[in-house]
């Protein structure tokens, strides 16, 4: 009774031990998600900063240089005028 | 009997190894339904790098913004000062001659009107017929046309008909005046 218990016993872990390894190896090979995940936010990030220097620099450079111009443009017109 | 045995054994391990294979393939085509597709990694790939890149972006702009603002203002400053200094040159160049030419003009008026109304000899004054009525109130010598002489000191005869002496002071406020014009004309 103990011995046919304990060989039963046996066989579920060995059915269950099978299985396991089975489950894994038909899942492994397919895509890591966490790396998916990781592989776009570089990219992203990567790239959004690029724009975003981009774009910064030259919407600041046009205002900048509208703005600079024309605060310069009066003083120095009317110093050359005075003179 | 040992036979019987032996065979109730290999049986036995036969069941067993065929239920162990029988789970390892359960298990090998579970596992073969539970992989993660490519369609979504390649979702969540591209929401991440999405979500980043404004993130990421926003996060530059700033930055990029202040810095190019300091770099446009230091250049168009330095533009706007170089044009506007030539402009202001121009302007005031032209405004002093602009200012010179209605002085010339307004001291030749004078001169004009001071020989206007200078005293008539008197005997200049006995030849009243040596005048030439020109319109405008205006009374001129007359010229070789008419006199056959030469036009006195100070007028030139009119070129079209000789028949008037034209003084030279008028010719030279009217060359003054349309001096004064261009000038006037030419500037911002």
């Amino acid at each position: 009774m103990g011995r046919s218990l304990l060989l039963s016993l046996l066989v579920v872990v060995v059915c269950a031990v099978s299985a396991t390894g089975g489950f894994l190896a038909g899942r492994a090979g397919g895509p890591d998600l966490r790396a998916a995940r990781r592989h776009g936010v570089l990219a992203g990030a990567q790239a959004g900063a690029r724009a975003g220097r981009w774009f910064g620099h030259h919407n600041g450079y046009r205002a900048g240089y509208r703005a600079g111009y024309a605060h310069a443009y009066k003083l120095a017109y009317r110093q050359a005028v005075s003179r | 009997m040992r036979r019987r045995r032996r065979r109730s054994v290999g049986s036995r391990l036969a069941v067993v190894v065929f239920l162990a294979c029988a789970c390892g393939l359960v298990g090998v085509l579970v596992g073969r339904a539970q992989r993660i597709p490519n369609a979504q990694a390649a979702t969540v790939q591209s929401d991440a790098a999405t979500v980043a890149f404004h993130r990421a972006e926003a996060a530059a702009y700033g930055a990029a913004f202040r810095a190019g603002y300091h770099a446009g203002w230091v250049r168009g400053s330095a533009l706007a000062r170089k044009r506007a200094r030539r402009a202001g040159r121009a302007a005031a160049h032209a405004h002093a001659i602009q200012a010179g030419a209605l002085e010339s003009l307004v001291a030749a008026a004078r001169n004009t009107l001071a020989a206007a109304y200078s005293p008539v000899s008197p005997a200049a004054a006995k030849h009243p017929d040596k005048c030439v009525e020109v319109g405008g109130g205006l009374c001129e010598v007359a010229g070789p046309a008419i006199t056959h002489k030469a036009c006195p000191a100070g007028s030139v005869p009119d070129p079209a008909t000789d028949s008037v002496c034209v003084p030279e002071l008028l010719i030279e406020v009217e060359q003054q005046a349309a001096q004064a014009a261009a000038a006037a004309s030419t500037a911002p």
